[in-house]
């Protein structure tokens, strides 16, 4: 009760020292806050880039590699993908579903192609038809590609990039028991008069005929492109390869595999842990750090030159702080020593004197809050402006040599997604921080000259 | 009748280092003080009397011997606890605590005790502070707003206000002109006379020495008594 009530009169009655230590609290706080909201967004951004760019990890093989160093072609092998080294990286907590993908090819002499390219806005599908060199129209056979996958619904169905329009998908015993269905593309279906429940033949390299069932028929912004693919069982796949294999017990099928994880921040530590269990450096984990590097890379200058301004105001500010809290105490080590002549404890006496320290810096935390909180904006519209904008148009002109975007698992993300999304606002998590660094420093800076002070007995205290 | 001792010096020895001698202050002084008698210690500057004044109010530690409030070694009883609930202080320079007014420094008394603090506290402390002679209409003003004997008058007040029966005075006329002084010294012998504390006072001047009931003087790191006036 005296401590409060004391405590209040001395702010209340000593306003020209109050207004000191609080435009000097103000001031450090400010600074310190705006660094942190500076740096805590740009936490943010690249926690949304990881989101955006998605859960998804791709155990590829480094054709880039191979490329630059020249891999000679008896050791391309190392480019091998291992199913058994997915299956063992695939038990990993941070995996919800491991997607295992085979590719393969069947044709047919009867069914049309629903490949096509567009010449002036309309379709124009490719001919299967050539002349040969006695002058005679030959047909050849139509390709499909066949996707194996490992469940019922592949990983291009379940990220959004296409969606069926009719049936539905395959039980996961018929894709475990290598069932011949096949989900085929809208365009396939139009082009083929083919609806869900009808059956395809389709023959191999080697003559052998099977019939698959239309379970579903897909749909999609790239289906147009993708129109001879069908997704089907990578047991059928597999099954269908080893018949056509001379050596099918060493055959590894697999062509793709991709690990989803159940949190796309999980994804790092992911790839930091798995990486050792490849079997060669010409393979890797591919979540799409170089995406996630080149977009953030702005990002990191002012991050540092956030992090830079933190630690040398939060180093300045102690320092200031204490330095003004010292003479704060110091001018009233009279008042000490008369309190602990008339026996009023230590600690009592350092609880007044926090108290008091730490009602002036709520209210320098509070201003500064609404200060940096403004300031802050004013350094983000210019991040926006200066350093994504205009990174962009750099970042455009470079290009991936290997990359096949209508493959690619990973979310779109680019420079002007980030710009929109960069805004530096203080959450509810980042005042909770600030909060906390302020009574942090305030204590600290409280303590160390009371402290001093309360190392001497009353009298000399009394005396000096 | 036997003596009640309120306040006991038991061989108390007291030195310190200046410019690497030693300079002995106390040397075994034993003294045992009555309840409820003024005593004044005089001695010439530099001759020890503040720090014994220090010793008694635990403000400082003895190099040796021992200091007993009614028997018990203040040591043993805590030299905080000491302070808070068996003694009050006045000082030379008032010692209040300058945002504060009068009744508030007085009223902050009660809260510095172990003893249950009574619910009039300012009422209490204005009836205290009219018996040291301040009305309210000065109880209501900075402290720093007062004059000296007006200040000395409140610290007094506060020291009344512990319920305490020893009360320490280290040169408490001494900023005072003669009226105030007077007028001072005949408060503390009716706190002595009237509410039965033991008043202990260290002071330069005979006349206050004079009012007190038994005079003392240091010497030597001794105490002499100079005269009994009972």
């Amino acid at each position: 009760m005296r401590i409060l009530n004391h405590g209040f009169l001395s702010l209340i009655r000593k306003p020209a020292k109050v207004l000191m230590i609080f435009a000097i609290l103000f001031v450090v706080f400010s600074l310190l806050f705006t660094g942190v909201i500076i740096q805590n967004s740009i936490d943010e951004s690249k926690v949304y880039i990881r989101k955006q760019l998605g859960a998804a990890v791709e155990y590829k093989a480094d054709y880039q590699k191979a490329y630059n160093e020249e891999l000679a072609e008896e050791d391309y092998s190392k480019l091998q993908l291992s199913k058994a080294v997915a299956e063992d990286i695939a038990k990993d907590s941070a995996v919800s579903q491991a997607y295992y993908t085979s590719s393969s090819s069947l044709t047919s002499s009867t069914m049309k192609t629903a490949d096509y390219w567009e010449r002036d806005g309309k379709k124009e599908y490719f001919d299967n038809t050539y002349t040969d060199e006695n002058g005679n129209e030959v047909k050849e056979d139509v390709y499909f590609q066949l996707n194996g996958g490992n469940v019922a619904e592949p990983i291009e169905f379940s990220e959004g990039k296409y969606f069926l329009v009719d049936g539905g998908f395959p039980t996961e015993v018929q894709v475990e028991a290598g069932y011949p269905y096949a989900m085929i593309s809208k365009e396939l279906a139009e082009r083929n008069n083919l609806v869900v429940g009808d059956f395809m033949e389709l023959k191999d390299r080697g003559e052998h005929t099977y019939e698959l069932e239309i379970l579903g028929i897909y749909d999609g912004d790239k289906a147009g492109n993708m129109g001879n693919t069908m997704f089907v069982s990578y047991e059928f796949n597999s099954m269908m390869q080893s018949m056509n294999s001379e050596n099918s017990e060493t055959m590894d099928t697999v062509s793709r595999i991709i690990f989803m994880l159940d949190d796309p921040l999980e994804v790092d530590g992911f790839v930091e842990r798995n990486a050792s269990k490849l079997p060669s450096e010409y393979n890797y984990l591919d979540a799409a750090t170089a995406q996630f590097d080149t977009l953030t890379k702005p990002l990191d200058l002012i991050s540092l030159i956030a992090s830079l301004l933190i630690w040398v105001v939060f180093g300045a500010g102690i320092i200031i702080i204490i330095a003004i809290v010292s003479i704060f105490v110091r001018d009233r080590k009279f008042e000490v020593g008369l309190l602990l002549s008339c026996g009023e404890s230590k600690l009592r006496i350092i609880i007044q004197f926090v108290y008091e320290i730490l009602c002036i810096g709520l209210v320098a935390f509070v201003f500064a809050i609404v200060v940096s909180n403004v300031s802050s904006t004013f350094v983000s519209d210019w991040i926006v402006e200066n350093q994504l904008v205009e990174k962009e148009t750099v970042q455009e002109q470079g290009s991936a040599y290997f990359e096949t975007s209508d493959e690619s698992v990973f979310g779109e993300v680019n420079m002007n997604n980030i710009a929109e999304d960069f805004n530096v606002s203080i959450n509810q998590d980042v005042v909770y921080n600030l909060f906390l660094i302020n009574i942090v420093l305030l204590i600290l800076a409280s303590l160390v000259p009371l402290s001093i002070i309360m190392m001497f007995n009353p009298r000399q205290v009394l005396q000096d | 009748m036997e003596k009640e001792i309120q306040f006991e010096f038991k061989n108390v020895s007291y030195s310190y280092i200046d410019g690497g001698k030693q300079r002995v202050i106390l040397s075994g002084l034993s003294y045992a003080f009555e309840k409820g008698k003024f005593y004044t210690i005089l001695g010439p500057s530099g001759s020890g009397k503040s720090t014994l004044l220090a010793l008694a109010s635990a403000l400082d530690k003895p190099e040796s011997g021992t200091i007993e409030y009614e028997g018990k070694n203040i040591q043993k009883i805590g030299f905080t606890k000491y302070r808070r609930n068996c003694m009050a202080i006045i000082f030379q320079k008032y010692n209040l605590t300058d945002y504060l007014n009068g009744v508030e420094n007085v009223e902050s008394s009660f809260y510095i005790t172990d003893k249950k603090a009574p619910p009039n506290k300012k009422e209490l402390s204005y009836k205290i502070l009219s018996s040291v002679g301040i009305v309210q209409s000065k109880a209501d003003r900075q402290v720093n707003k007062l004059s000296g004997g007006e200040q000395q008058r409140v610290a007094i007040a506060r020291a009344l206000a512990k319920d305490v029966s020893l009360v320490f005075g280290d040169e408490p006329t001494g900023a005072l002109d003669t009226a105030t002084s007077n007028e001072v010294i005949e408060l503390f012998t009716r706190l002595s006379r009237e509410y039965g504390k033991t008043i202990v006072l260290v002071t330069h001047s005979d006349e206050v020495a004079a009012s007190s009931d038994i005079a003392l003087r240091l010497n030597e790191g001794k105490l002499e008594e100079m005269k009994g006036n009972e």
